[in-house]
């Protein structure tokens, strides 16, 4: 612990000093350094091709007026898209379901995952037959298990709308919204178990048994020891699940439609751009989805220290 | 014909107020407003669903208007 903190205390100090011995740099290194960038290009290259070039031209569709059905009258407009899409009512029961959705179900998902991880992580017997059953749920498809729950759940068809006494819940706002949190954290529940369980494993067995011997019970141990020691893990699984579970779409899709005012930000720009093909404005909606995730990566990464994907975890 | 089908006269009726569909582009986006706002029939307020419908129409042929 002490080395780690010993590092993070001198990475400041090291930094303005990389910087002064940047215009120093032999003859050797800045031929390496070239020879970094020239292997590195091609890489960065498709990655433009196929992620920057169509964020760019949807950044610019959405300054336009550029309806599918007024093709002539296509031109450039400026922020109005964005204000006709923040000044609707549309937009904000969107954001509303969207943002009710994520919440709950990313802590449902959290609360169930670690219960699956501990036990994924605990068993000894019959391990990978435990594991395995647990992931089930994620390995089927989003839009086959979405259809499964739509049939369970209508009525004189489905076994659950059955169990309940013939219930509709799909057709009405607050119990469909519920239908769809449960599908979220049924299939995603174990995403969230591998994660975490990724985490457990990164805490050493030593400091479980002496805090054992000190006399810790098993709670003490989990919240004193556990926890403190895979929060990296735990805000890397909840930043995945949160920007997962903002863009959620298929599930929506297959279950409501969006009908019964269920629909998420997402289903409004599939709406906006497929059915009223107003490329316009779902360029916009796509724009300002982007800009809420970008939001929460922010928060999460700046706001919580959750290491950043791809950087190393501490 | 009265037997199997013992709505027949409800239909005729409704033929005979028929209307042909807003000849316009945008039709999509007007169908999608006017019958969300008019869904569920409890909620119209005449004035303000009538205004409603009249601004998210003319949103609508502008390439401004959000469907839901």
């Amino acid at each position: 612990m002490s080395a780690d903190t010993q590092t993070i205390a001198a990475e400041p100090v090291s930094a303005p000093v990389a910087k002064k011995q940047k215009k120093q740099l032999s003859e050797g290194a800045r031929a390496e350094r070239r020879l970094g960038f020239i292997l590195c290009a091609p890489a960065v290259i498709i990655m433009l091709a196929v992620a920057a070039y169509p964020i760019i031209y949807s950044i610019w569709l959405s300054l336009q007026r550029y309806d599918l059905r007024f093709p002539d009258q296509a031109k450039f407009i400026g922020f109005s898209n964005y204000g006709a899409v923040l000044s609707s009512r549309y937009w904000w029961e969107a954001f509303f379901n969207t943002v009710v959705i994520t919440v709950v179900s990313v802590v449902i998902e959290l609360a169930l995952g670690m219960a699956l991880a501990l036990v994924m992580h605990r068993t000894i017997w019959g391990r990978g037959g435990v594991r395995t059953s647990i992931l089930i749920p994620y390995g089927i498809v989003t839009v086959v298990a979405a259809y499964s729950w739509q049939f369970a759940w209508t009525p004189s068809t489905g076994y659950l709308s059955r169990l309940f006494g013939d219930a509709a819940p799909l057709t009405s706002h607050w119990q469909a919204m519920a239908v769809i949190i449960l599908a979220e954290v049924w299939k995603t529940t174990p995403f969230m178990a591998l994660l975490l369980m990724a985490g457990l494993a990164l805490v050493p067995e030593d400091l479980q048994k002496a805090a054992k011997v000190d006399g810790a019970s098993a709670w003490q141990r989990f919240t004193q020891v556990t926890l403190p020691l895979m929060k990296p893990a735990i805000l890397v699984a909840l930043l995945f699940r949160t920007l997962d579970a903002f863009r959620i779409f298929d599930n929506i899709f297959i279950l409501t439609s969006g009908g019964h005012n269920t629909g998420s930000v997402s289903i409004l720009g599939y709406d906006n751009l497929f059915t009223a093909l107003n490329l316009g404005i779902g360029s916009a909606i796509s724009v300002l989805i982007f800009i809420c995730v970008a939001i929460i990566g922010f928060l999460f990464i700046k706001g919580f220290g959750a290491a950043a994907p791809g950087s190393e975890m501490r | 014909m009265q037997k199997d089908y013992p709505f027949a006269a409800d239909i005729k009726a409704s033929l005979a107020s028929a209307a042909i569909r807003p000849l316009t582009p945008a039709y999509q986006n007007i169908s999608i407003v006017i019958s969300h706002s008019v869904s569920p029939p409890a909620s119209i307020k005449p004035e303000s669903t009538e205004k409603t419908m009249h601004s998210q129409i003319s949103d609508a042929l502008n390439s401004k208007g959000l469907v839901p």
